[in-house]
């Protein structure tokens, strides 16, 4: 194939040749049919190859990589190494712990409400137009609490944990926030859109899970 | 959606955070989401499925150890895939399964690729798996992971050149395979 282009074809279907070097592909290829067609050839794999989708695994994975990195099972916070060793004291436990009830006790209250299988309160007859849906207030109002106590804690613990986790973390809090606020805006306008209604307690789910983690984080020696 | 990006960039940031404070559970919500982009790279590296599964394992534990040094420079996941693709091209090396030096294979799997002309055609992935390693590895890194020839050469010790020749014979052979 020396007489033909060989290498320079994959740098020429590239676009990796310029002046006397593109010239003179250009060149070969307007009187070579059979470089033309590698040309076209190797340009179908290309765009084969970049249009590939991953497969997951054919198993789960994880079993074998929490074993190996010591993951209990169920467990949310495993010492690594000794600088990483969880340090909470007994009163962060206690608050964590009240917190924590308050949580569950919310998710199960949203539950009910938001998946509509219980009864709205009687109470709040005549909310204000600006006035989110009285289920989606009331479930607001729930992880409101409980987000309260575990922002609490965090602040609390501030000084105490590692600066650039904290930073990450307020960064993160901060997007999901303005999620938040997204969805209660959308819910105004389309109170009863399940869409609207799973996304925002989804939200709140993850900023209550980020900062029930948080609190928990091990001390910085 | 822009919102459940937006807020999906932000809990994969915390969750890199968490996990690099210890958080398990923050570290398998990690996997959860890289799992299959880490596997089909390691898989098509290797060109074996059963290797792939414990390779992608070791990148994950070697991602856990070393997630205190990443610093949120690049992306989590283009953090994790350069990482994948090193633990890749060590395994192969350290375990001495490539019995083959990368400039030295094999012409027999060149004259199979042969023979595979008008036979019936294979899928892109089963052709990959069946190209030589060294010209496989810089096919994936190439044109499916993106790399450029630099950069092949900096992962996997060879020069520009080496790239770039192997990159185009595995092109050729998969023309080949493919019955294009």
């Amino acid at each position: 194939m020396d007489e033909h282009l060989g290498e320079r074809l994959s740098a020429y279907v590239d676009g990796a040749l310029d002046g006397e070097a593109l010239a003179a592909a250009e060149a070969h290829l307007a009187g070579c049919a059979e470089c033309r067609a590698a040309a076209q050839d190797l340009r179908r794999v290309v765009g084969l190859a970049r249009a590939l989708d991953d497969r997951p695994p054919s198993r789960d994975l994880w079993p074998g990589i929490a074993e190996r990195i010591g993951a209990a099972r169920g467990a949310g916070v495993v010492p690594l190494a000794p600088r990483r060793r969880l340090v909470v004291s007994l009163p962060q436990l206690i608050a964590a712990g009240v917190a924590l009830a308050l949580f569950s006790a919310s998710l199960a209250g949203t539950a009910v409400h938001l998946l509509g299988r219980g009864t709205a309160p009687a109470a709040v007859a005549a909310a204000p137009e600006t006035a989110l849906p009285l289920h989606v207030a009331t479930a607001a109002s729930s992880y409101d609490a409980a987000i309260d106590e575990l922002e609490g804690i965090l602040a609390a613990r501030h000084s105490e944990l590692d600066s650039t986790t904290i930073r990450t973390v307020e960064a993160s809090l901060r997007v999901i926030d303005q999620a938040i606020a997204q969805a209660r805006a959308a819910l105004l306008r389309d109170p009863n859109n399940p869409y609207l209604n799973g996304h925002l307690r989804s939200t709140l789910d993850r900023k209550l899970d980020l900062l029930r983690r948080a609190a928990l984080l091990p001390r910085v020696s | 959606m822009r919102i459940e990006s937006a807020a999906g960039d932000a809990s994969e940031a915390a969750d890199v955070a968490l996990a690099a404070a210890g958080d398990s559970q923050a570290f398998e919500r990690l996997y959860r989401r890289h799992a299959a982009r880490t596997h089909s790279l390691v898989r098509r590296m290797l060109g074996a499925e059963a290797d792939a599964d414990e390779v992608t394992q070791d990148v994950f534990v070697r991602a856990w150890e070393k997630l205190g040094t990443f610093r949120g420079e690049a992306a989590f996941g283009t953090w994790l895939h350069r990482l994948a693709v090193n633990v890749a091209l060590n395994w192969r090396k350290s375990a001495a399964r490539s019995r083959r030096r990368f400039d030295e294979e094999t012409p027999t799997e060149v004259l199979a690729g042969r023979q595979d002309r008008g036979a019936e055609r294979m899928d892109l992935e089963e052709a990959i798996r069946r190209l030589p390693p060294g010209a496989r590895q810089v096919f994936v890194l190439h044109d499916v992971e993106g790399f450029r020839h630099e950069e092949i050469a900096g992962l996997m010790g060879v020069t520009e050149g080496t790239s770039k020749a192997q990159l185009h014979r595995a092109r050729m052979l998969l023309r080949g395979y493919l019955g294009s």
